[in-house]
């Protein structure tokens, strides 16, 4: 049974490595760029490749997923020969800074030929001054320094030499701006230390977003599966139960109506039905940055229809196993042996029948990832899967990998703990 | 003649299996239900320029988002476009034309499309695995479990992001998704047909592994895989629909019914449901339609054997 979880679990590792390699690449070579969906389709070459060169987009495919996995920091830690920290500032916002011996945080900007550091001491006071003794000699009688900049980059400054760059203003997007550096590393702690980088459609760090839209999804996931079990599983039994009747062939039917209709149709009939005609409920989920719970007249849609989706499915899983399990022989045996009708279904029936749907329910986590996705476009749910819509669609491939990597996680995870389960549930299993 | 005398018998079931599936089907009420459905689609896909007088991009800008009316019986969309006509044409990229360009449509629908490539492939990688085992078959097998793990939407996302949205990566995306299912189903089949005799007796005849794969074991997986594709064009309308709806699927100005869907979204608020509701319905009657076939076919079939 261990040698099997093993198996699991390389499994798991192995599709996760393939999909964070598959989706590098394929975001990477796909056409359109991203520097044109940042700053517009009318930008010239020069400030294209500024861009590209700033964000670390001209370094080779390999080197740029290893530091998206692992991080970079070391990296720039070894160039500007001091220790980096990343610190979260009162207004919420992220910022890398170079540590001085003294504990003091530092870091540089270049005003003409001078580079002035910027201080913050242990208690607090931020102060600016000129920081020339810092230049290093290089041929040519040039002078550079590494250094960390205002942006989150390490950087290399020449002096006299600046570049244009970009500085992502809140509210503005991208601007254009001087006295940029000549070599950019984008600091970034790296997926596997939970930091896949800055996000270019909303310069926020991915992390943050992505937490927030992984517990909305979580919430609406979540109350939806929480509906569903019960009722699927109960409806699947009563319908095994009475194989061939009415009953069954309303439920079994209606629920396979329900579980193949494409999510979107769902959630259009839906929205028709009770927020047009009926207009009890809002169509769309407004939220904005606050949690759905705190509006749960929103949810009630997204989870209505994802309940419909799953409910069929489950049910007639269910009833498939029921159907199966009340011929067997050993429930033949039981009714021979002259046990009420009762004690026949709720204790030898049941028991065996909810082993196959509880296990292939977690492995349709799968088909419910995609389902959350649909929803979350339907209502305007500002979920994962829409996040993941968005930076698809917008090329955003550090918000695009993170969000991958967690729904695979999640898909893969969940069919991980599925095996285990069922290992535990089939005892001939357990003992092979 | 050995050969002969074995293609005459395959002959000979093939007709009577065509046969016993056409009783199965008017015996069961759901499934000529689902049959009813999915011939008016197809019907109307077929017939669809003869069936209005407009073209899915004649625009009427002076009847924006209209209701049912006698000039059209199902309303128009935000851009005075005749909505029955885009939804027939809808139908018909759906089920009848696979347009590659502008110029060039290749016969039989996308989504059919999308499922008859997945089955050669899936089809082809399933025999071999099955039929010759070993390293190659476990190399396949786990990387098809790999893909298998991923979810489905991320596939299409990454695909179509990847290759971007036309109909030819529609059918691309959805025969790599359709891919796993359809070769563990056929090496499922592989590995039981195999121990048969007459797959011995082929090998005892010196047979090519190519001929006894494909011309002893493949045509013996027919009944299983006939239900599997049924359902799977449902799956692949489906995905059509959800890639659509997405905005990844067909470009622009082409009657996609997921696409239709998505624009017609925004004007359900404001008073006019049709413009999403008419290709919602159709999207949804298609896909129970299949699938009330497929079940039906399956539970009587299941009940005669």
């Amino acid at each position: 049974m261990i040698v099997f979880i093993l198996r699991r679990f390389f499994l798991l590792l192995l599709t996760m490595i393939l999909v964070s390699v598959a989706v590098f690449v394929i975001a990477e070579s796909s056409p359109g760029n991203i520097a044109k969906n940042v700053l517009g389709a009318f930008i010239t070459p020069e400030q294209e490749a500024a861009f590209i060169r700033q964000n670390g987009l001209d370094q080779p495919m390999y080197v740029r997923y290893l530091h998206w996995i692992a991080g970079n920091d070391w990296i720039a830690e070894k160039q500007i020969g001091m220790p980096l920290k990343r610190i979260t500032t009162e207004e919420d916002f992220e910022e890398w800074w170079a540590v001085r011996k003294d504990g003091a945080l530092i870091r540089w900007k270049v005003d003409g030929d001078d580079l002035v550091a910027i201080v913050i001491t242990e208690d607090g006071e931020k102060t600016e001054y000129v920081d020339n003794g810092r230049w290093q000699e290089i041929e040519d009688g040039k002078q550079q320094f590494w250094g960390i900049d205002r942006q989150n980059h390490a950087v290399r400054w020449v002096k006299g030499e600046t570049e244009t760059m970009f500085v992502f203003v809140m509210g503005k997007g991208w601007m254009e701006s001087s006295g940029g550096p000549k070599d950019y590393i984008p600091l970034k702690k790296g997926f596997v230390r939970g930091d896949p980088g800055v996000s270019f459609r909303t310069g926020r760090p991915v992390n943050k977003s992505l937490w927030t839209r992984l517990r909305n999804s979580v919430v609406l996931a979540g109350t939806a599966f929480v509906i569903v079990m019960p009722l699927a599983l109960l409806l699947g039994l009563i319908a095994g139960l009475q194989e061939g009747s009415v009953k069954d062939r309303f439920l079994s039917v209606g629920g396979m109506m329900f579980s193949v209709v494409p999510e979107f149709a769902t959630g259009i009939f839906l929205t028709l039905i009770f927020s047009v005609w009926l207009g009890w409920l809002p169509g769309a989920a407004v939220l904005g940055t606050s949690a759905p719970w705190e509006k749960p007249m929103m949810l009630i849609l997204p989870v209505l229809t994802l309940t419909l989706i799953e409910l069929g499915y489950i049910l007639r899983i269910t009833r498939a196993s029921m159907v199966e399990v009340m011929k067997s022989p050993y429930i033949r045996t039981a009714f021979l042996k002259g046990l009420p009708y009762k004690k026949v279904v709720f204790k030898h029936a049941v028991k065996n029948a909810l082993i196959a749907p509880i296990t292939v329910i977690m492995l349709h986590v799968n088909w419910l990832l995609g389902g959350i996705v649909i929803v979350e476009v339907v209502f305007g749910y500002p979920g994962l899967g829409a996040y993941l819509l968005e930076s698809a669609l917008y090329k955003d491939f550090n918000a695009l990998e993170a969000g991958a990597m967690i729904m695979v996680l999640v898909a893969v995870g969940t069919q991980l703990v599925a095996d285990i389960i069922y290992t535990f549930l089939n005892p001939r299993i357990r003992y092979a | 003649m050995p050969e002969t005398v074995e293609t005459q018998n395959t002959t000979k079931t093939k007709k009577i299996r065509l046969k016993d599936m056409f009783t199965i089907l008017l015996s069961s009420k759901i499934a000529m239900v689902g049959l009813v459905i999915v011939l008016f689609w197809v019907f109307v896909a077929l017939f669809a320029p003869f069936l209005t007088p407009y073209t899915p991009f004649e625009q009427d800008w002076k009847a924006p988002n209209q209701g049912p009316s006698a000039q059209h019986i199902l309303g128009t969309d935000e851009l005075g476009r005749d909505l029955w006509t885009r939804l027939i044409y809808g139908a018909r990229v759906v089920l009848v034309v696979l347009p590659v360009s502008e110029n060039i449509s290749l016969p039989g629908g996308t989504a059919i499309w999308g499922v008859v490539v997945a089955l050669l492939i899936g089809a082809t990688l399933g025999l071999i695995g099955g039929y010759k085992g070993g390293w190659l078959d476990e190399l396949v097998m786990r990387l098809l479990d790999a893909m298998m793990a991923i979810p489905v939407i991320l596939l299409y996302l990454i695909i179509v992001v990847a290759i971007g949205a036309s109909a030819v990566n529609v059918v691309i995306a959805i025969s790599i998704v359709g891919v796993p299912g359809i070769a563990r189903l056929v090496r499922s089949l592989t590995l039981d047909i195999k121990t048969r005799e007459y797959i011995r007796a082929a090998e005892t005849r010196g047979e090519s592994a190519w001929f006894i794969m494909f011309v002893e074991i493949l045509p013996n997986t027919r009944g299983p895989i006939i239900i599997d594709a049924m359902l799977r064009i449902g799956y692949a309308i489906f995905a059509m629909g959800t890639l659509g709806f997405l905005g990844l699927g067909m470009p622009p100005p082409s009657p996609d019914w997921g696409s239709m869907v998505a624009k017609g979204r925004a004007f359900i608020l404001t008073g006019n449901p049709y413009a999403a509701l008419w290709p919602s319905l159709a999207i949804a009657s298609l896909v129970v339609g299949l699938n009330l076939l497929a079940d039906g076919i399956r539970e009587e079939s299941m009940r005669y054997q």
